[in-house]
């Protein structure tokens, strides 16, 4: 089914420290996370995941986050972790020129792409079903729209808490023209994920709460910035909660 | 309350370049790295890395862009653990290759195929298919790579060997 993007809606999308707002779109962030490719695009596919809210935007990158520090402190006696667990990111907000529609993959899919949602969201890293779905919905023209399809619309795994939750990403994937956009702000992004007692991780820490990492966002350096829209104040901490962490 | 941000993330951000030529090239003298060990990484051989590595950063990031791209993504990845601190990551790299080398810390334990290669460019190879997994052995793996020398992690099964008698 298409899904049409609103017009001047705002997305936004995390991305590690150093990159630049041509790199946000360019989809070459989603190449390498996993050597089988990601939920929605196959190796060398290159494809842009952006969500429509900053919480979900968030809740996406703090998962990678959490993994790659569990990868750490399997490192611990070559390289301790350190104290407290706290990483730098940033947070980008922009609006699309490009693409106008995407297929939204929960809704209307022909037999037999059409998958079960909770298919869809598996928690797992076991992508092969949605990589299938991917290439099948981008490949197939519907009314109005010839194929290749530029982007979906994706249920957000780590997002959604509860039966009734809309909470969505959506894959742009790279073509000619596609997709494209406009920068509206552009925050430093802290993740810090703290003990289970909610304090920050020291030597003494019991475990971590993976699930429930705090954020906050800061003032890029050489300007104050815009202010986030929705209700995130700068330099506050925020908790987050990540399905299946 | 702003919270003190490191002053190498600040640094880095401003410094990074924007393309990927100018990233390749940064990061090669920024590590201290040949461009030979670069190409490498990319998974280019060792005979191709030579013939290559005579070729500008923009005629090899062109020609072979996603390598490109990996090396990039796995450099500036593993620069993140050391706030973006070049130093501090070439530091480290030198050191955990000192403690493999005195056998305090064994690459056997970690990278089974780096257990058992047996050539130089077997044990090469082992850690570089370590680094392109990212998994658990990544460190370990670049650490070493980047220090650029031959490892060989049974020095400390010789070492503990010679302290139980």
């Amino acid at each position: 089914m298409v899904y049409p993007l609103p017009a001047n809606q705002e997305y936004y999308r995390a991305t590690t420290v150093g990159r630049k707002w041509r790199d946000v779109l360019s989809g070459k962030g989603s190449l390498f996370l996993s050597p089988a490719g990601n939920r929605y695009n196959v190796v060398v596919q290159r494809a842009a995941y952006i969500s429509d809210s900053l919480e979900a935007a968030v809740t996406e990158w703090a998962y990678y986050s959490a993994k790659d520090w569990m990868k750490r402190l399997g490192n611990h006696h070559i390289l301790p972790v350190p104290s407290p667990m706290q990483d730098t990111y940033v947070l980008w907000r922009f609006t699309l020129t490009q693409p106008t529609h995407v297929i939204d993959v929960e809704a209307g899919s022909p037999l037999p792409v059409q998958m079960p949602l909770f298919a869809l969201q598996n928690p797992g890293n076991y992508y092969a079903m949605t990589q299938w779905v991917a290439n099948n919905a981008i490949a197939t023209p519907v009314a109005g729209h010839a194929a290749p399809q530029p982007g979906l619309k994706v249920p957000a795994v780590r997002s959604r808490q509860n039966a009734a939750a809309i909470d969505s990403n959506y894959v742009l994937y790279r073509f000619a023209g596609t997709p494209r956009g406009q920068q509206t702000g552009r925050w430093r992004l802290l993740i810090e994920f703290l003990d289970i007692n909610g304090n920050a991780v020291t030597g003494g820490s019991p475990r971590v709460d993976w699930a429930h990492p705090r954020f906050q966002l800061i003032p890029s350096p050489g300007g104050a910035g815009p202010v986030p829209r929705a209700a995130y104040a700068l330099n506050t901490w925020y908790t987050l909660t990540i399905n299946f962490l | 309350m702003p919270l003190p941000e490191s002053p190498s993330i600040d640094e880095f951000d401003k410094a990074y370049p924007g393309t990927l030529s100018s990233r390749l090239g940064w990061l090669e003298e920024k590590l201290q790295l040949s461009r030979g060990r670069m190409l490498r990484l990319m998974g280019l051989s060792s005979q191709q890395a030579t013939s290559v590595s005579k070729f500008s950063w923009s005629k090899i990031a062109k020609e072979y862009e996603d390598q490109a791209d990996r090396v990039e993504h796995v450099l500036t990845h593993y620069l993140s653990y050391f706030e973006y601190d070049a130093n501090k990551a070439r530091d480290f790299s030198k050191e955990f290759s000192a403690k493999v080398t005195q056998g305090t810390h064994s690459l056997d334990d970690s990278i089974p195929a780096f257990a058992v290669a047996k050539t130089k460019g077997e044990k090469e190879n082992a850690l570089l298919a370590a680094i392109q997994e990212e998994g658990s052995s990544f460190v370990p793996a670049l650490a070493s790579f980047l220090a650029g020398k031959e490892r060989n992690g049974r020095l400390r099964s010789t070492v503990l060997r010679k302290n139980l008698h």
